[in-house]
């Protein structure tokens, strides 16, 4: 029903391509984020499903019909958007519901399924007001509704929470999440933020420079990251990269350091690589290598510690409280199962 | 909190003070030449003294003298060109702005100078070939020959352009998303969203015919469709000037106007202050 298929996706404006065939299959009731650095297409890709934008090449098909050619109106998505595009001139009631009386549904039936979105979003009380009588979030909660009473068969999100506070956006981040859980509308949701995407996605596409670098579920990305990008976008804070060479099983770092590896296929090669660590793999151990630390970051639950190898910065998050300062020099040492290995020329990942 | 007058700010105050009784010095004079006898209106100029601008009679003859000659009869074809050109001018200028805003299309910067220049254009430069054609179309003496020149209003339509080019892309976004068309977008989201910008146009319009006086002299030059602009004219013919009629004209000629701007001033300057952001 819901389904949405792009396929080999290219656009252009004039001589500049910016995206470079992209081909992602979304599943009917599938909430698929698209993440990635600014300037990556994820918003553009975003429009072109949307009909906001043309589309050069490829197709994009919603619920099995090719949209390619099809006006914004006339695909069945709803769309919210970044700056929540509420009609400041219309009450909250007549934004939800607008989009139904051009549709030509009667009067009563759009008063009853406005009335129907307001309770899920709670927003009943607010029905008579006007946009500027409400706050951020509640704005947010307006445009998700005048997605909603529509059924569409599709939500399209751009960038919803970036205009709200840090907690405002937790918050609403688990409502849309819940709302999707409760309705189950495909749903394709940009952001550039990786914690919104591990948090909410059922499966997550990330970009880079109009590329998809990887396309998994949220564990698959963490744990078995494609290449370098993906591994080091993935993940708060991210992480460690750490060139040097690997001979026989054995990885020495650039500057001497001796790092154990798992044993496997993947470390029998040889030559130049880059080993990631994410910064919960390390932990304290007086027979590792020795760093020196930079700086350390209590947050109380867990101390994060930036310290250098070498040349290299690498972060650590440790469970201990740690009393040491700038300066000193700890051991430490990684899980070896838990290494990465990415091939320093390709910076693809080193199946093992 | 209380603001203490300083001797600075009151020099200031009274400056301020005689430059608004400069601007409002002529229009006072009007006002009352127009409530003198004919006699007295430049009896009292020289030598200057108190009579030049206290009146010392004060009298209605000029102006039940003005409404009951032909001039009731010009005022009204003055309001009904002006009125007729306002809404007439509307619903060409915003349509065609907001596609010039908001539409992309082959030509548009094209379209978009040449409205530009058309009014940096003097009136006057065009007003004779434009005559022809009107002449052509058979339109002299009529109010269709004194409202078609000033329905396509340039300034008005700039003015609206840039109004509408401040109201965010999203919401048209949101609006196609929604299900609506170019024109429902226009008549849904932007109108109603423009209104000081719309009064501004209509004003702009309304004082071009209301003030139009080499055109109208053109191509409406008889008793029944002269304009009240023409009319204050011929209050000065080669042999008689009377300037008690051309003052009490004078006086209507400005008022009207001036109501409607009062009126209406709030939404004028905040148009043409903040044409921009708008959230």
């Amino acid at each position: 029903m819901g389904a949405v298929t792009i396929s080999n996706v290219r656009k252009a404006y004039g001589s500049v391509e910016i995206l470079h065939g992209v081909s992602i299959d979304i599943a009917d009731g599938e909430f698929v984020v698209l993440v990635g650095p600014s300037g990556c297409g994820k918003s553009t890709l975003l429009r072109m499903i949307a009909g906001l934008e043309d589309i050069t090449a490829g197709e994009i098909s919603i619920g099995g019909r090719v949209v390619n050619r099809l006006a914004p109106k006339d695909r069945d998505i709803a769309m919210v958007f970044q700056s929540y595009a509420l009609y400041p001139h219309m009450t909250v009631e007549q934004n939800m519901g607008f989009s139904l009386k051009l549709q030509g549904v009667s009067a009563a039936e759009v008063k009853q399924r406005v009335a129907g979105a307001a309770t899920i979003l709670g927003l009943t009380s607010y029905l008579g007001r006007y946009p500027r009588n409400l706050s951020g979030g509640q704005r947010q909660r307006v445009a998700m509704g005048r997605a909603i009473v529509r059924s569409p068969s599709a939500f399209l999100f751009d960038e919803p929470l970036s205009n709200l506070d840090a907690k405002l956006r937790v918050q609403m981040r688990s409502e849309i999440k819940q709302l999707h859980q409760r309705i189950g509308t495909t749903t394709v949701y940009v952001t550039h933020d990786q914690i919104e995407a591990m948090t909410m996605a059922d499966r997550i596409v990330v970009m880079r420079d109009g590329n998809i670098e990887q396309i998994g579920t949220p564990l698959e990305l963490y744990d078995q990251p494609a290449n370098q990008f993906v591994a080091g976008f993935i993940g708060s804070p991210s992480m460690n990269f750490i060139s040097g060479t690997l001979d026989g099983g054995r990885f020495t770092a650039d500057g001497g350091t001796v790092i154990a590896l798992a044993s496997g296929p993947a470390s029998a090669a040889s030559g130049p690589v880059t080993i990631g660590i994410r910064p919960e793999h390390l932990r304290l151990d007086p027979a590792g290598f020795p760093v020196e630390i930079v700086t350390t970051e209590p947050t109380g639950a867990e101390t994060h510690i930036l310290a250098r190898l070498g040349e290299t910065e690498i972060v650590g998050t440790f469970r201990d409280r740690l009393a040491c300062v700038p300066g000193d020099i700890i051991r430490i040492s990684a899980e070896p199962g838990h290494i990465h290995l990415f091939d320093s020329k390709t910076a693809l990942r080193i199946i093992g | 909190m209380r603001e203490t007058i300083t001797p600075r700010r009151a020099l200031q105050m009274v400056v301020i003070a005689a430059i608004a009784l400069t601007f409002l010095l002529p229009l006072y004079w009007l006002t009352i030449s127009a409530l003198r006898p004919e006699e007295d209106i430049f009896r009292y100029l020289n030598p200057f003294g108190p009579w030049t601008l206290l009146p010392n009679r004060l009298t209605f003859e000029n102006i039940t003298e003005l409404w009951s000659g032909s001039f009731s009869r010009a005022i009204a074809n003055s309001l009904v060109v002006a009125l007729v050109t306002v809404i007439a001018g509307l619903m060409v200028c915003a349509p065609a702005a907001f596609a010039l805003a908001v539409i992309d299309f082959p030509g548009r910067s094209a379209i978009f100078t040449a409205m530009i220049v058309s009014f940096l254009i003097p009136f006057d430069a065009i007003a004779v070939p434009l005559y022809s054609i009107m002449r052509g179309f058979n339109l002299q003496n009529s109010y269709a020959g004194l409202i078609l020149p000033g329905i396509g209003n340039g300034l008005a339509i700039f003015l609206l352009r840039q109004f509408f080019q401040g109201i965010p892309k999203d919401l048209r976004e949101a609006a196609m998303v929604d299900g609506m068309g170019w024109f429902q977008i226009f008549w849904n989201i932007y109108l109603p969203l423009s209104k000081p910008a719309l009064i501004s146009a209509a004003l702009i319009m309304f004082i071009f015919q209301w003030q139009a006086y080499l055109w109208p002299l053109l191509i409406a030059p008889s008793n029944d469709m002269k304009v009240a602009a023409v009319a204050l004219a011929q209050f000065s013919s080669a042999y008689n000037v009377s300037f008690g009629l051309i003052f009490a004209g004078a006086m209507f000629l400005s008022l009207i106007p001036m109501l409607i701007f009062v009126f209406f001033q709030q939404y004028f300057t905040n148009s043409v202050a903040a044409t921009g952001s708008k959230e």
